[in-house]
């Protein structure tokens, strides 16, 4: 009987001793990022039966529980990669709204100076200094497009120094699981869980849910899968997969992800979800991408309006308007893969500004057809037939002869509209601002017609510059130039002569007459400087509906409001994830006041089976006192 | 706590700066606001800069139309002295030297130039000197256009007007035809310069009135055809076609006279043909007449230009008004958008320091709180 009685006690002390142990290292862990907080799990051992009833034997400890719940834990993990893919999306978008902001990076400034000195050029064409401040707010302006589009591809690349740096500490992370992994398979056995081990590798999996959304499964010898993305193992077991940055694509700048097996490696880039490498891949690949395209588009839509309109003109030398700005070309990327890779290639060119977009494109060959893909909405993009070109979205596509199906090409039309805008004249007389000829409606004349200005259609014919004398006969129905046989009259239609193109619209008189003269030396007329200033306000991009500003203004919208949706989102999250949080401590977390009191609860159970076993020396003296003799 | 620092810090922002908005994203809408207004104010602020060149480059045409007028007119005054027959040969040279002063500060007005050197005159040929004398009479070697400037979206006014339109396309005549007495006439009669009685009358052509005796005379027309034919009374209006003229005086049997449609003649041309007429007088009773046949064929011209002057006059004055009015115009507009710029972006100082003082009493009372509640702990109580 006093055996049973120094073994229950026993028992209990070390039962209790566990329970110590445990509370103990409970309070130790207490700032301990990720722990859970464990409970000794006490059960009674088997009773004896002892012929008069079941006797008990006392306490044992089951097992050392860990105190958690797999949901709350889940939902932390999903919490933690949403937050951190808006808070990082966040952080980036407001770099790009930081520069529309401040006026020594936006463009507005530059843009109202350009158009201002346009202004001043009309208003005193012949005056050199005039021009020349024409000139020089031109390359100010030209500048401003190159700072704005160097601050994007620094931004550029600090993104892709970002995506090494996370790669790099994923797949440390993910090296880490695997060890973990394994350590906990060797623990071994279901019926003790190696908790700290657990719990050690669940605050991984929580650093690497920061960084990108993992789901987890857990297999039946206690190690965790991890998969990324759509499905794509991270680990897998014991081994940890590695993902690597690298150009995958068309493109040798573009970095995409690779999750890289033992057997293959396969590109994961667009199969990225939330974390900051989710955030960094979508705002490097929508939001900077269609900032640089929209800023491009602005400054080809400026280029080659500009350009069209100067080419109206004469300048000072007495020579019709060259090009005003030089203009980026379209960017054109051919797959490697391609039969005519480094060989020939599709030709872009640039066919109506206003049919422009800030979208990416993708040409296909299927050996009989060609299809055109929008890459930002993902749309078929219909394109008319030309002469054997194609026309679609304001460009003009001359297809690869050599081409065979399943060849690709990526079209960026605006992407290095930008960067590449330069400045074509530098010297202020080259400025056309005249109109290459003046028109003058006859002094006798008696009938009510006027005469349009003159528009250049091809600068280089050779009678160009000849004055024209147009004469109505008798009766006014037909008419003559420079004595030339007589054509009908028919009002307001275009006469085309000499490379150039003009309409008389009314009723002439018999005998009235029509001159257009050469307006070389005509240093005082700013006709053309007039029309170029007027391109501000010019719907001229966006179909028709955009003026240059309003492209600008939409577009430091769209940056505006994209920040902001992510700022709103940002803040959001980070309640519901600190919501979860609260949730997950409230289950798993460390209470002292609790410790506390558990300390005392298992000093003072201590203390009393220590009496027990004084007890069952008692019992036990006792006895032997008895049969001592 | 974090929190409300952020938002304390935000609201320092706003106070430091002034502005509600510190980048697009804390208002977007009202970002795009702010750009379109500031577009359109520095837009129209460079038209009101237009618009003072323009309304400079105005004046200055102005001004000189006006001195031309009065030049104008004291050389008519001038050709009416010299006109009368109480002038000897000497007292008309010393006129026709007054003339020809005159000729040369009329040359040099329409020569004149602007601050930057520009001819005010010759069209848009500003580099080139509109005006020049030669054998054949004054040569206008500017053109014809007018320089626009743009002085509000929709408007654009002329700053000058071309030389040709101002100087040189003056109707001679009465302004519909001209008369000449032939040079050799021998009888005393002097013509004036007619009139168009009836203009749906009046038939256009060169018709010739000659005296087949010193009291018969007849009208034959270019064709040759007679129009009329008739006694000569003194003082008697000649009447044909629409036409009227009167001839005083005494012409001699083979006298003609010439009546033409009006033709443009210059300025200057009529100016310096007053002075030959004026320089090269005579003084027999047949080169009086000569003599005053000549100055009415040329003061008619004379009275013409001062007519045209006039009339290119008034609208340079309008123009003047318009561009006045659209610029008072542009600037209640520029003044009305930056109202409005500034009631969107500015800081409404009141609300922001109220808000700044509560966040810093709310910040304040968490973080007291936070002390106070943090010292808590069982352990405290176990001894």
């Amino acid at each position: 009987m006093s055996v049973d009685l120094f073994g229950i006690g026993t028992s209990a002390l070390l039962s209790f001793q566990r329970g110590l142990a445990t509370t103990g290292h409970n309070i130790a862990n207490v700032n301990t990022p990720g722990y859970s907080r464990q409970a000794v799990l006490f059960n009674n051992r088997n009773p004896f039966f002892a012929g008069d009833g079941y006797i008990g034997q006392g306490v044992e400890v089951t097992t050392v529980r860990r105190i958690f719940n797999q949901f709350v834990n889940d939902q932390v993990l999903v919490n933690n990669s949403v937050f951190n893919q808006h808070d990082t999306f966040r952080s980036l978008a407001s770099v790009l709204d930081g520069l529309s902001a401040q006026d020594g990076t936006s463009l507005a400034p530059g843009m109202q100076g350009f158009f201002d000195a346009v202004q001043e050029v009309a208003t005193s064409p012949a005056d050199v200094a005039t021009r020349q401040v024409m000139l020089s707010d031109s390359q100010t302006l030209v500048d401003r497009f190159h700072l704005l589009n160097g601050e994007y591809e620094h931004l550029a690349n600090q993104v892709d120094n970002q995506l090494d740096a996370i790669v790099t500490d994923i797949n440390s992370l993910s090296g880490a699981i695997a060890d973990v992994n394994q350590q906990i398979r060797e623990a071994g056995g279901a019926a003790h869980t190696p908790n700290d081990l657990l719990d050690h590798r669940d605050q991984l999996i929580s650093q690497l849910s920061e960084l990108v959304s993992v789901s987890t499964v857990e297999q039946d010898d206690g190690s965790l899968n991890v998969f990324i993305g759509s499905g794509q193992g991270l680990v897998v077991g014991v081994t940890a997969n590695q993902l690597s940055v690298e150009a995958l694509g068309s493109d040798p700048e573009q970095l995409d992800i690779a999750l890289v097996t033992p057997s293959s490696t396969l590109r994961i880039t667009d199969n990225i979800r939330g974390g900051s490498l989710g955030a960094n891949l979508e705002f490097r690949d929508t939001t900077l991408t269609e900032a640089r395209n929209e800023l491009g588009r602005i400054a080809i839509g400026l280029a080659i309006s500009f350009n069209q309109q100067h080419a109206q003109g004469i300048d000072l030398d007495g020579n019709v308007g060259g090009d005003y700005f030089v203009v980026a070309q379209p960017s054109v990327l051919d797959d490697p893969g391609n039969s005519t890779f480094g060989v020939s290639s599709i030709d872009v060119q640039f066919e109506d500004v206003s049919g422009l977009t800030a979208h990416d494109y993708q040409l296909d060959f299927d050996g009989a057809t060609w299809t055109l893909t929008d890459l930002y909405t993902g749309a078929t993009v219909p394109m008319t037939a030309d002469g054997g070109d194609y026309l679609a979205d304001g460009l003009r596509i001359t297809p690869d002869p050599g081409a065979i199906a399943g060849d690709r090409y990526t079209i960026r039309p605006t992407r290095y509209g930008a960067a590449d805008l330069e400045l074509a004249i530098t010297d202020p007389l080259q400025i056309a601002a005249a109109l290459t000829h003046a028109t003058d409606v006859g002094l006798d004349n008696t009938g009510g017609a006027t005469i349009s200005p003159v528009e250049v259609t091809d600068s280089s014919d050779a009678g160009f510059f000849t004055d024209l004398n147009i004469v109505f006969d008798n009766p006014p129905t037909t008419f003559s130039i420079n004595g030339a046989p007589s054509q009908p009259y028919t009002d307001g239609a275009d006469i085309d002569i000499n490379g150039i193109r003009f309409q008389i619209n009314g009723t002439p008189a018999a005998g009235d007459t029509f001159a257009i003269t050469d307006n070389r030396g005509a240093v005082g007329d700013g006709s053309n400087a007039l029309s170029l200033a007027q391109l501000q306000q010019s719907m001229m991009i966006g179909g028709g509906t955009q003026s240059l500003f309003g492209a600008y203004d939409q577009y430091v919208a769209a940056i505006g409001a994209r920040t902001r949706q992510a700022e709103i989102t940002a803040d959001s999250q980070s309640i519901v994830l600190e919501q979860s949080i609260a949730q997950q401590q409230a289950v798993s977390g460390v209470n002292l006041d609790e410790e506390a009191a558990n300390l005392q609860m298992f000093q003072q159970a201590y203390q009393a089976a220590a009496q027990i076993i004084a007890a069952a020396d008692t019992v036990f003296n006792t006895l032997l006192s008895v049969t001592r003799r | 706590m974090q929190e409300q620092q952020a938002r304390l810090a935000q609201t320092q922002m706003q106070l430091a700066t002034g502005m509600r908005l510190t980048t697009p994203a804390d208002d977007p809408a009202a970002a795009v606001r702010i750009l379109e207004l500031k577009e359109r104010i520095d837009t129209t602020n460079q038209y009101l800069d237009n618009t003072s060149l323009a309304t400079a480059r105005l004046q200055l045409e102005e001004s000189t139309l006006s001195q031309v007028t009065s030049n104008l007119q004291r050389f008519r005054e001038l050709v009416l002295q010299g006109n009368n027959d109480s002038n000897d040969h000497i007292s008309r040279m010393a006129i026709a030297g007054e003339m020809r002063q005159l000729l040369d500060a009329m040359v040099g007005m329409a020569n004149s130039r602007d601050a930057n050197g520009e001819y005010v005159f010759a069209g848009t040929m500003t580099q080139t000197e509109p005006f020049a004398a030669t054998a054949a009479g004054y040569t206008y070697s500017g053109d014809s256009q007018q320089h626009l400037v743009q002085i509000s979206p929709q408007t654009q006014i002329a700053d000058g007007d071309p030389g040709d339109a101002v100087f040189m396309n003056i109707p001679d005549g009465n302004g519909t035809f001209s008369v000449t007495a032939t040079a050799g006439n021998s009888g005393s009669g002097v013509i004036d310069a007619g009139s168009v009685t009836d203009i749906t009358a009046y038939v256009e052509d060169t018709y010739t009135i000659t005296f087949l005796t010193a009291d018969t005379y007849e009208v034959r027309d270019s064709a040759l055809a007679l129009v009329t034919s008739g006694a000569y009374t003194e003082g008697e209006a000649i009447t044909f076609n629409g036409i009227e003229t009167d001839i005083t005086g005494e012409p001699a049997a083979g006298d003609t006279f010439t009546i033409e449609p009006s033709v443009n003649q210059s300025l200057m041309d009529t100016y310096q043909n007053l002075i030959d007429v004026m320089e090269s007088a005579q003084f027999t009773p047949a080169n009086t007449a000569e003599f005053h046949n000549a100055i009415n064929h040329e003061f008619a011209a004379l009275d013409q230009a001062l007519e045209h002057i006039i009339q290119v006059r008034s609208p340079v004055g309008s123009r003047l008004n318009a561009a006045d009015s659209q610029q008072t115009i542009q600037q209640d507009l520029v003044l009305g958008w930056q109202a409005a710029l500034s009631e969107i972006q500015d800081l409404d100082w009141a609300e922001a320091i109220s808000r700044f003082q509560i966040q810093n009493i709310a910040l304040q009372a968490a973080q007291q709180s936070f002390a106070s509640i943090q010292s808590l702990s069982l352990f405290n109580f176990l001894r």
